[in-house]
């Protein structure tokens, strides 16, 4: 619906859906004040009834030559500051997503493995949910980024260290046989 | 003056004996604005005639407000539409003008001249980047081709954005790539209220969007920091011991105070109400204990009586 004037004050007016119960912030590159407005709305009138869920934390989508976007996790962020709470965030490395697909296929974790290129959200995840976990080198991280998590004291830190690395997930080709 | 300094605040409500003996020796009272001498476009009643009484009791009336929207010439003319008398720009210290000296020390302090210091990216309204241009700053344009073509950005400010959005996010983190890119802010704010009871959010939440996209934390001007205070010492040299610090918001205007060695005045007009600031008062945490004022009123105007008429 189009906003009844030019400043938030007018914005504030504006009728507010009384079916809404939730407020879902997910990749959008068309966030704008106003809708961050209107999301604080919902969740000053809901309250606790008014669910916050946010879809990932990722803070940046990498770009080719080393160039970013900002991510959901910004977005994600801004809200939870205006509204003064903490968003249920779906995506990895929280278990939610594990638990969806162990729920449908019937998963083992001690028979499956996590094959991902980022330490803080596919690795994490895996290690998590008890699975198997493969780093491929195609993606944001590095080897030496892998090692610093290694060599350090800190537990959490310690967690973002995969079983397993590949160069690229075309190396785990001859170990099927045919 | 009341105590500043070792043990934690007494939260007392401020009226009669005590009121004259805490007023009397006041050389000075630092003012937030919003919430304080008004809400919206109405004054707190009597607050006018509380300025004009410490005007003639000899007493400093100074303020400083996080509000990043106005310049300190349009303050002036709200301060006079709403019914106070003998308020210059002078007086008054906002984190738009405060922010705009601060990246004026930043970028043109090392004797560099306007055309070495570089540009500022500015997130926020006219009054703001009118507040930067007036410090002698450039401005980047919104919608530019690739940075480095012309003048390099310096330093990104984030403000009161209304106009904020992703667009212009990404546009920040990529002047943000070079890390001699200052990151600014000029409040800490998440919200701010509406006259019927609502928020609309405050630069702190575009801030936390920055940072997460960025990578880098913000320096923040505005209150609880404490450099608006060092441009009102530099200005007008007032002595802590001597100044109350006057506000709204426990988490900015009384945290300010109490980082300031002033003491503190809460004012129920506002944001807080007397309850966050008994709880915090009963909290085992030390950081809460600096959110508790040394004394509250119901309104400014309750400051009257402890003046000589």
């Amino acid at each position: 619906a189009a906003l009844p004037g030019p400043a938030p004050a007018d914005w504030a007016q504006a009728p507010l859906d009384p079916a809404v119960r939730a407020v879902l912030v997910g990749f959008d590159e068309h966030f704008s004040y106003a809708k961050l407005c209107q999301a604080l709305r919902y969740l000053l009138r809901g309250g606790p009834g008014c669910l916050l869920v946010g879809t990932n934390r990722d803070h940046r989508l990498p770009l080719e030559g080393g160039a970013a976007i900002p991510g959901t996790g910004c977005l994600v962020k801004a809200v939870e500051t205006a509204a003064q709470r903490e968003a249920f965030i779906v995506g990895k490395p929280n278990r939610y997503m594990f638990d969806c697909v162990a729920s449908e296929f019937d998963i083992d974790p001690a028979r499956t493995i996590m094959v991902g290129d980022r330490l803080d959200t596919d690795i994490l995840m895996g290690n998590s949910c008890g699975l198997t976990t493969l780093l491929t080198l195609t993606g944001v991280t590095t080897l030496d980024e892998v090692k610093g998590h290694q060599e350090s004291d800190c537990p959490a830190r310690q967690s973002l260290v995969p079983d397993y690395y590949v160069d690229s997930i075309a190396d785990l080709l001859p170990a099927l046989g045919d | 003056a009341g105590c500043s300094g070792g043990g934690m605040a007494g939260c007392r409500r401020l009226s009669g004996a005590e009121l004259r003996e805490v007023l009397g020796p006041a050389e000075g009272l630092l003012f937030d604005c919003d919430g304080v001498l008004w809400a919206g476009e109405r004054a707190v009643p009597g607050a006018p005639e509380l300025l004009e009484r410490l005007r003639r009791s000899g007493k400093t009336a100074l303020f400083v407000s996080n509000n990043s929207r106005r310049s300190v010439a349009e303050l002036e003319r709200r301060f006079s539409r709403l019914g106070f008398r003998g308020v210059r720009a002078e007086h008054v210290f906002s984190s738009a003008l405060c922010s705009a000296l601060f990246l004026r020390q930043r970028l043109l302090g090392g004797g560099a001249s306007g055309n070495g210091a570089g540009r500022v990216f500015v997130l926020g309204g006219e009054g703001l980047r009118g507040e930067v241009r007036g410090a002698g700053l450039r401005l980047a344009g919104e919608g530019e081709p690739a940075p480095g073509a012309a003048e390099p950005v310096r330093a990104v400010l984030v403000g009161y954005d209304d106009q904020f959005t992703f667009g212009k996010l990404a546009q920040a983190c990529g002047y943000l790539r070079d890390p001699q890119c200052l990151l600014v802010a000029t409040d800490p704010d998440p919200w701010h209220p509406l006259s019927d009871g609502q928020r609309t959010p405050g630069t702190g939440s575009l801030t936390a969007a920055v940072e997460t996209a960025s990578g880098r934390k913000a320096l923040v001007v505005g209150k609880p920091n404490t450099y608006m205070f060092d441009c009102i010492v530099e200005r007008f040299g007032v002595d802590p011991s001597r100044t109350l610090m006057v506000g709204d918001r426990l988490e900015t205007d009384i945290l300010f105070g109490k980082n300031c060695g002033l003491s503190t005045i809460l004012t129920l007009t506002g944001v807080s109400r007397l309850e966050e600031a008994q709880a915090y008062m009963a909290s085992d945490s030390a950081a809460a204990k600096d959110l508790v004022p040394n004394y509250y009123v119901d309104s400014i105007a309750d400051l009257i009586p402890g003046l000589d008429e």
